[in-house]
């Protein structure tokens, strides 16, 4: 029984766990710092509450920051942020996690408890598809290789 | 694909099992050694002189909607002639430029001052399993291909291989051949996965 269980890819298994967030005031300066310290390619954007409000990525910081000739501790994250955030929960497919990338043209998701949807545990991005091939057999195949094709 | 999936999740009993298994069941010949590197290569690779700007680059990247750009040796030509790659640029290294004070002024930097060197390169004739080799020795996700002019090619990208792989699942199985091959292709496959698992590598 285990070993069916198992044998279903959730995204729990491929998301990245390690949750970094950064203030939607602070600079992109700042931002690009703790990128670099943590060891990560994306972070959260929250409010002075902690709420989560959108995702910077390293795709931002390289594309909307260094084209404007612009000083990075004079930008706000909130400035360059992607948003709305575009959730899903822990326990879908990673099929769906590509159908909503594909309907909301993103390539981040924040991944969600699956008993409480305002716990963010995770983002998943379309590089973590790469993680575990079990899926392919899957029917939601086709949903991932276009995924792959267009945005990794 | 079972063989990568079960190295991690089942214990080694049920992986054997479920390797035999689906060895038996292939019955094409092809295999990821007998598949060259410049078969699934992209041949368009986005490219910046090395005395051009780090912000040329970076306008490269946004242009293209591409994650790195490949540095080549003293020209601004735009055909795929005599282009000789010296280094590689990606986001990542972006991000190291953007958490620095004086930003500003050095994205107006030549962007072979920011560009990683030397770069680690793949000629066209080798394998699959011998790019994901080198990707996963060296910690990396993108292998420019060169010939032995040390013309820039192509590119070959972790991505490219993991869609062949969904394509073409059988191409796991079908390269393991005995018992011996099985053991050394699965540490191969594991470390790949470890690799991808541990995500994008760090800018040293």
């Amino acid at each position: 029984m285990r070993y069916f269980l198992r044998m279903t890819t959730t995204i729990n298994d491929i998301m990245r766990k390690k949750l970094e967030t950064i203030e939607g005031t602070s600079s992109v300066q700042q931002a690009a710092k703790k990128m670099k310290d943590r060891n990560v390619s994306s972070l959260l954007i929250v409010d002075e509450k902690g709420n989560p409000q959108g995702i910077v990525s390293e795709r931002d910081l390289a594309t909307k920051v260094c084209l404007n000739d612009k000083n990075a501790s004079a930008v706000t994250n909130q400035e360059i942020m992607s948003s709305p955030l575009i959730t899903i929960s822990s326990s879908s497919s990673p099929a769906e996690a590509a159908d909503l990338m594909l309907q909301h043209n993103v390539r981040h998701l924040l991944v969600v408890n699956n008993e409480n949807k305002h716990k963010p545990v995770g983002i998943v991005t379309p590089l973590d598809f790469t993680k575990y091939q079990q899926y392919t057999e899957d029917k939601g195949k086709d949903t991932i290789e276009k995924i792959l094709e267009y945005y990794v | 694909m079972s063989a990568l999936h079960c190295s991690r999740i089942l214990d080694q009993k049920e992986c054997l099992v479920t390797n035999i298994q689906v060895m038996s069941s292939s019955s094409n010949n092809m295999s990821l050694e007998s598949i060259s590197v410049s078969s699934i290569m992209i041949t368009d690779v986005k490219t910046a002189g090395e005395n051009q700007s780090i912000q040329a680059a970076c306008n490269i990247l946004y242009k293209n909607k591409i994650g790195s750009v490949v540095i080549i040796k003293n020209s601004t030509s735009e055909n795929n002639e005599n282009k000789v790659p010296v280094g590689i640029v990606t986001e990542r290294d972006i991000v190291r430029l953007v958490s620095l004070p004086d930003n500003k002024r050095l994205v107006h930097e030549p962007v072979h001052l920011l560009m990683r060197s030397p770069l680690i390169i793949i000629n066209p004739n080798s394998s699959i399993v011998e790019a994901m080799q080198t990707m996963q020795q060296k910690d990396i996700r993108r292998l420019p291909v060169v010939d032995n002019k040390e013309k820039l090619l192509g590119i070959v990208t972790d991505k490219d291989i993991f869609r062949l792989i969904l394509k073409n699942q059988s191409l796991l199985a079908s390269s393991a051949t005995s018992d011996q091959m099985l053991v050394d292709q699965q540490s191969i496959y594991g470390k790949f996965t470890d690799y991808w698992l541990r995500g994008i590598p760090t800018t040293p």
